[in-house]
């Protein structure tokens, strides 16, 4: 019953030569790689893009938050530590705080902050001055005026929004 | 069978690279559609930050073109700024690229705003008239003190010290006084609650004396000759009826008489009769009573007859004087001289009709003369001015064309005050301004309703029969019989010199003359389109903004523009606006002195497209 090979058949199914071997993992590794790059880039991508996304809804209701607010006048006290925290916090309570409260000169820094729970964390900022062309000075056209602000939202120091708000008509 | 194995083992050794070819395919077309879609998300995710970017800028932009007019001074009561930006080619407000456009109905105009991030445009738009018409204001007093209560809308302000009334006053629109807030009968400022602002210590407000009767009178569509008084009757059918009477009057007329008048004496010869005395029998004239019967006469002392007086004559022997001669004697003569004087007497002439008119009831009515009735249904937009007083006569009230009332119950107190879901307001307003008063006839409906916004340059607007000082003291005048009414019901804003007084109680509270009740409703519909002529402050006034995602030129909401400065007839009265667009040109660059100091300056706007609205899709 049993069948016994001949000397050619043996070697034909004796198996891959080394240099198969070495083609087919060179073209696996090949593949796997790539496809293992371009999940992680497109993987990346997507985690930026998320990123980028909650930024921009985020910086939109801040700004909403800076315009609700009253405009104010010059003589309003600086913004303190509370306002500030009842301005950003997580509900529709916007407090006392004026836009005019919150200016700083041009080139400084403005009131900076994080929130709570923001999954990507870092540092929020928001700069609110006269200089409406935002290039250090408040000497140009419409500039230093009481009643026209610039407002900035930067985030790790990048600027994601700005607006210029005017007072409103007494 | 030999043969079919060496076959078969040629065949499997053959298909590993092809398999690793399919497979390496394979995965190559997965990682491309995943980086694809990756890319996609990536796109949509930038073009959704550069859209909200772009929002913000053109926010901003608006923002700045609004300071530039809220700042404008006037001339000839149009805003410079809008002006100077209409005349310029693109319409850019200044130092912005915010487009300006009339938008149609008198002094309103469209800005426009647009921002482009990254290829992605943001838009934002609002109307905004160059004056903030005087129906902003419920409530103005120039002279007097001013009390109000309750949660009335609309501005409100007393040069003088504004009073407030009663608990859990709610006031949404500014609120301000010149010498203070005074809380009286329960208010206190606890519990008195201001949204729109108040202002305890506003500077005085000169808005009555400014009021330019003479461009009124330019601009009127009619005026009613000099010295007539005049009844005004609004009508359901679109018309105003004008009865013009000649008031009575009293006149005076001379009439010529001549008499002597005493000149000199002289002394000179006068020839004199000489008498001497007989006696002889000479008729004397006697008188009697005698009784008469029958007729009656009111001294009758009886009902039979009556007493009568009755003279003859009766011959008597008496010692008389009788002329016998004359002689010359020399004497003091008084010398007169005869004078034509002119005597001047008066007569007083009843009133008379001297004309009847039919006019549409729009435009500028304008009486030199008082309006002495003022009454009816009014289906237009209408501004009476009067160089006089205006009396309320009887019910005045909006209608539309199915004869609907603006309010519900405007003559039924127990019924709330309410506005009719059924009026149809297509431009209803009535515009009433007047130098004198403007009185709600004490003899008028004991339920009265007035709609129409009212401004008294000098006087009061109250009821008839009130007379107020020029210390805000008020007191019954005497004029008309002290009369309590039941209920005043008023749609629309009231202005006037002196404090509005419409009832008038005793020490004890017991009302005696005047109206029980009262419910005034702010018209602040007439913000948008005032009636015609109506005075405005210089002070733009806005409406909501616009925002748009869309960009220009295409649907989905996108704002639009109509490119030349003009109104397009074609585009409906304000805020209803969206939709079909046209783009007809490409919008030049702004000469903007501002920009936004990062990567997509203003500069990109001049890829933007301008829009010509044709077309309006419905509410």
């Amino acid at each position: 019953m049993r069948t016994r090979l001949t000397g050619t058949r043996r070697r034909r199914w004796r198996g891959f030569t080394l240099v198969e071997v070495m083609l087919v993992t060179s073209m696996m590794m090949t593949i796997l790689a790539t496809f293992a790059v371009g999940i992680r880039a497109g993987h990346a991508a997507t985690e930026e893009m998320q990123r980028r996304s909650v930024l921009t809804v985020m910086s939109g209701d801040l700004m909403d938050r800076l315009y609700q607010i009253n405009f104010g006048t010059v003589a309003d006290p600086d913004a303190s530590e509370e306002q500030l925290t009842e301005l950003f916090d997580d509900d529709d309570v916007l407090g006392s705080i004026s836009l005019s409260s919150m200016r700083v000169a041009p080139g400084v820094p403005g009131h900076s902050f994080q929130l709570a729970n923001f999954e990507y964390g870092g540092n929020w900022e928001v700069r609110v001055t006269g200089d409406l062309n935002n290039d250090g000075d408040e000497d140009d056209s419409l500039e230093g005026r009481e009643d026209l602000m610039r407002i900035d939202i930067l985030y790790n120091g990048s600027l994601v929004l700005e607006t210029i708000r005017t007072a409103p008509l007494s | 069978m030999t043969t079919h194995h060496l076959t078969s083992v040629n065949k499997q050794r053959g298909s590993v690279l092809p398999i690793c070819l399919v497979m390496a395919a394979g995965v190559g077309a997965m990682v491309s559609t995943y980086l694809g879609r990756a890319l996609v998300e990536q796109n949509r995710v930038i073009k959704k930050a550069s859209i909200e970017r772009a929002q913000w800028r053109s926010i901003g932009q608006l923002e700045v073109s609004k300071n530039q007019i809220n700042n404008s001074t006037y001339t000839d009561g149009k805003n410079d700024i809008i002006q100077q930006a209409l005349l310029s080619d693109p319409p850019f407000i200044p130092g912005t690229p915010v487009i300006v456009e009339e938008v149609g109905p008198e002094r309103w105009y469209r800005l426009v705003s647009v921002a482009v991030v990254n290829g992605h445009v943001g838009s934002t738009m609002t109307y905004v008239r160059d004056g903030t018409s005087y129906v902003a204001y419920n409530y103005y007093v120039e002279r007097h003190n001013l009390g109000i209560s309750g949660s009335p809308r609309g501005k409100v302000h007393s040069n003088r010290t504004l009073e407030f009334f009663f608990s859990d006053g709610l006031y949404q629109d500014p609120v301000s006084a010149s010498e203070g807030f005074l809380y009286l009968n329960g208010a206190t400022p606890d519990n008195t609650l201001f949204l729109g602002g108040a202002d305890p210590v506003c500077g005085t407000k000169d808005l009555l004396t400014t009021i330019d009767f003479d461009k009124l009178k330019t601009d009127a569509i009619y005026q009613a000759a000099p010295g007539l008084e005049a009844e005004v009757t609004f009508t359901a059918d679109k018309q105003a009826r004008i009865d013009l009477y000649e008031p009575p009057s009293t006149i005076s007329y001379s009439v010529q008489t001549t008499k002597s008048v005493y000149d000199h004496s002289e002394f000179q010869l006068v020839t004199k009769t000489k008498y001497t005395y007989q006696w002889r029998w000479v008729d004397v004239q006697k008188s009697r009573l005698v009784w008469v019967e029958g007729s009656q006469e009111v001294s009758a002392q009886s009902t039979d007859g009556y007493w009568q007086t009755e003279t003859y004559v009766e011959k008597e022997f008496k010692l008389v004087a009788v002329p016998s001669g004359t002689y010359v004697q020399w004497e003091w003569v008084d010398i007169y001289t005869t004078v034509v004087e002119e005597e001047w007497f008066t007569t007083t002439i009843p009133e008379s009709l001297v004309s009847t008119e039919i006019r549409d009831s729009n435009g500028i009515f304008y009486f030199e003369g008082r309006i002495r009735s003022l009454k009816g249904e009014l289906n237009g937009k209408v501004t009476l001015v009067s160089d006089s007083s205006v009396k309320v006569t009887d019910n005045l009230v909006y209608v539309d064309d199915d004869g609907d009332s603006a309010f519900l119950n405007g003559a039924d107190p127990s019924q709330d005050y309410l506005p009719n879901p059924d009026f149809q307001r297509l431009g209803h307003g009535l515009g009433i301004v007047a130098k004198g008063d403007i009185l709600y006839s004490a003899s008028g409906p004991g339920s009265f309703e007035v709609n129409a916004s009212m401004i008294s340059t000098d006087g009061v607007v109250g009821l008839e029969g009130i007379s107020v000082d020029d210390d805000g003291n008020f007191a019954l005048d005497g004029t008309v019989t002290a009369t309590p009414l039941e209920s005043l019901r008023r749609f629309g804003s009231l202005m006037s010199a002196k404090r509005p007084i419409s009832s008038l109680v005793d020490a004890a509270g017991n009302l005696l003359h005047g109206f029980q009740e009262g419910d005034s409703e702010y018209d602040g519909g007439m913000m948008s389109t005032p009636p015609p002529g109506f005075p405005s402050e210089p002070m733009p006034y806005y409406l909501a903004s616009f925002i748009s995602k869309a960009g220009l030129g295409g649907g989905d909401g996108g704002l639009t523009y109509a490119g030349t400065g003009v109104w397009d007839p074609q585009m409906n009265p304000l805020v209803e606006e969206t939709a079909l667009v046209e783009v007809i040109e490409f919008m030049d660059d702004s000469d903007t002195d501002f920009d936004w100091g990062s990567e997509n300056t203003l500069d990109s706007l001049k890829e933007c497209r301008i829009a010509k609205v044709v077309g309006l899709a419905a509410e």
